[in-house]
């Protein structure tokens, strides 16, 4: 197990767990900020820094997040955008039986890439 | 169809009648009378079964939760199954959202109004709030994305198509513009919106209740 840290605001959790080849980003709780990427964005650009300094893939694990307004996804596409045409290496898991995750993650296949380099994945649980 | 013309450019400290027009100062309450289908909806004069929730707001960030809190639980009351449940629950909760960020509240007494009527087979929800002096751009913009999303035969294809727009913003811009196309498409709801004679703002969603969501 590698070094965790946890960053909270209001009830939103995103716990960051380093491996040695992965980043890996567990959301939790509810994201209802009415600027969520103020809390948001510092975190994701540091964590992409990283991984990109250290030849790491970054998991950003949606599966126990309960609600989140639409605010949220923009700092989390913009992410994805980037990644998509850089270097990074992101996949995004979600629970595939909550129909609102799946609704709304499995969009974002669209910025998914051929090599699987940015992938999206609905997980059953 | 969205109308803004009628509104007048004024300011919205002289519109002491956009107020809230119903509804209790604080708090929310159940209607499960019968009685007759809000008017412009499913047309005026429609009788049908009406249940509803009506909550007057504050313009307070913290009110939105206490929303969806609200709407989730008279939901489940009324039988509806939890996929709807969550929808509507989203749709409540930007649609406030918007009304928060978008309102006129610089009178004490501006309030917000939030509305969720279910109608057969149908459920409606209406938020209503003053408008501010600068509301035309505001209209514009609204009524602009709103035909925009109805251009679309399909409302994931507009969903598709914002996520691609609002990635490409650079990242620190905080706007985020998903909210209406997400009700669109998450909420398979059909959004509208027109200004009353007291320059309130009403935006409102319906949504059908497909066969099987009923619990």
């Amino acid at each position: 197990m590698g070094e965790t840290r946890t960053f909270t605001n209001n009830s939103l959790e995103i716990k960051v767990t380093e491996n040695e080849d992965s980043i890996k980003l567990t959301w939790s709780g509810k994201s209802i900020d009415r600027e969520p990427g103020k809390f948001i964005s510092p975190i994701l650009l540091d964590i992409i820094k990283r991984s990109t300094d250290a030849g790491k893939r970054v998991i950003l694990d949606f599966g126990k997040l309960a609600y989140m307004n639409s605010s949220t996804l923009t700092p989390i596409i913009r992410v994805l955008e980037r990644a998509k045409k850089g270097k990074n290496k992101i996949t995004v898991t979600y629970e595939k039986s909550l129909r609102w995750q799946e609704v709304n993650f499995s969009a974002l296949r669209i910025f998914e890439t051929a090599d699987q380099r940015v992938e999206i994945k609905g997980m059953a649980r | 169809m969205g109308v803004y013309q009628m509104v007048e450019e004024r300011n919205c400290k002289e519109r002491s009648s956009a107020k809230t027009r119903k509804g209790p100062r604080s708090g929310g309450k159940f209607d499960d009378r019968g009685g007759q289908t809000p008017q412009g909806k499913a047309g005026p004069g429609a009788t049908a079964s009406r249940k509803a929730l009506e909550m007057t707001l504050r313009p307070h960030w913290d009110q939105i939760e206490e929303v969806r809190t609200r709407t989730r639980a008279f939901l489940r009351h009324q039988g509806l199954a939890k996929e709807l449940i969550d929808a509507l629950a989203m749709v409540s909760s930007e649609l406030v959202e918007n009304g928060v960020k978008y309102g006129c509240f610089e009178d004490p007494e501006n309030a917000l109004t939030f509305n969720l009527h279910i109608v057969e087979k149908s459920v409606i929800v209406e938020v209503t709030h003053p408008t501010s002096s600068n509301v035309a751009h505001h209209l514009r913009r609204l009524d602009r994305t709103i035909q925009w999303i109805r251009g679309f035969q399909d409302p994931f294809q507009a969903y598709l198509e914002k996520l691609k727009e609002v990635a490409r913003r650079p990242i620190n811009d905080s706007e985020s513009g998903l909210g209406l196309v997400r009700i669109a498409y998450e909420g398979k709801s059909i959004i509208d919106f027109f200004v009353a004679e007291d320059n309130a703002l009403n935006v409102s969603a319906i949504a059908g209740i497909e066969k099987g969501l009923w619990r």
